[in-house]
């Protein structure tokens, strides 16, 4: 985690987009938009992309880090898929791999109600918040924050381990 | 947005205002049920997301990311069925 903290501040000046419109994306790139400009972007290292999401699965069970923290660094590091496209993607996917066990969960009765109420109504609005401000803030900080996160996430389990 | 993308945000809107509602109600009057409902409905969320996905790509005759998502719904059927097993386990207990 700390590795993948450390290869984002290396990267951080480097943009996975092209800015030439004609470029064919591939069966899984794309085009966004950023302001009034338009990129494409394409997909590479797929393998890397699947066994990110297999790692993310495992550690998220074992450790309780949410998968988003693998995923992301690897999708913008490894796999060509810029910053704001990583975290939409990871948040899209993490929503509905969330979903499958969380019924599972919720028909055991593990589920405790006011809890899950009270964490879920204060994670709504900052969710919604956070998707408005990533539109308006650079790229570069968007990078910096997640090495900064990585970073501290990763000391702290260290910490914690002693 | 194209329209597939733009029901989907809407759908995703929809669920999460809806069950903010009756997680604060439930909250707000001390109901088990409305706070139940409210999480139901925040879990649902994703699988309607996905349900829409996987019509509209069949729709639009995309077969291949409408077979993956099919597979992802059929997952998440999967843990729903459990879920009311254990459920039904418990109530016939």
């Amino acid at each position: 985690m700390a590795v993948m903290g450390l290869v984002m501040i290396a990267r951080s000046r480097k943009r996975n987009v092209i800015a030439d419109l004609e470029t064919d994306p591939g069966l899984l790139g794309g085009t966004f938009s950023e302001g009034d400009k338009t990129y494409v972007y394409r997909v590479k290292r797929l393998p890397v992309a699947l066994s990110s999401s297999l790692l993310a699965g495992a550690l998220s069970g074992l450790l309780g880090v949410g998968g988003g923290i693998v995923k992301v660094p690897v999708l913008n590091s490894f796999c060509g898929i810029p910053m704001r496209v990583a975290a939409s993607t990871s948040a899209f996917m993490i929503g509905v791999t969330a979903a499958a066990s969380s019924f599972v969960y919720f028909g055991r009765g593990d589920v405790i109600l006011p809890l899950t109420s009270l964490v879920a109504l204060g994670s709504l609005p900052a969710s919604l918040v956070g998707a408005h401000l990533s539109q308006r803030v650079e790229t570069r900080a968007l990078k910096m924050a997640m090495a900064i996160l990585l970073l501290f996430v990763a000391g702290q389990m260290a910490v914690r381990s002693f | 947005l194209k329209p597939l993308e733009r029901f989907i945000e809407w759908v995703l809107t929809t669920g999460l205002l809806l069950s903010a509602l009756l997680l604060v109600l439930g909250l707000a009057t001390g109901s088990t049920r409305a706070l139940s409902f409210g999480i139901v409905a925040l879990m649902l969320t994703p699988v309607s997301r996905v349900i829409v996905v996987t019509l509209g790509l069949l729709w639009k005759r995309d077969w291949i990311f409408g077979a993956l998502s099919l597979f992802v719904l059929l997952v998440l059927l999967c843990g729903i069925g459990v879920a009311a097993g254990f459920a039904v386990g418990h109530s016939t207990r």
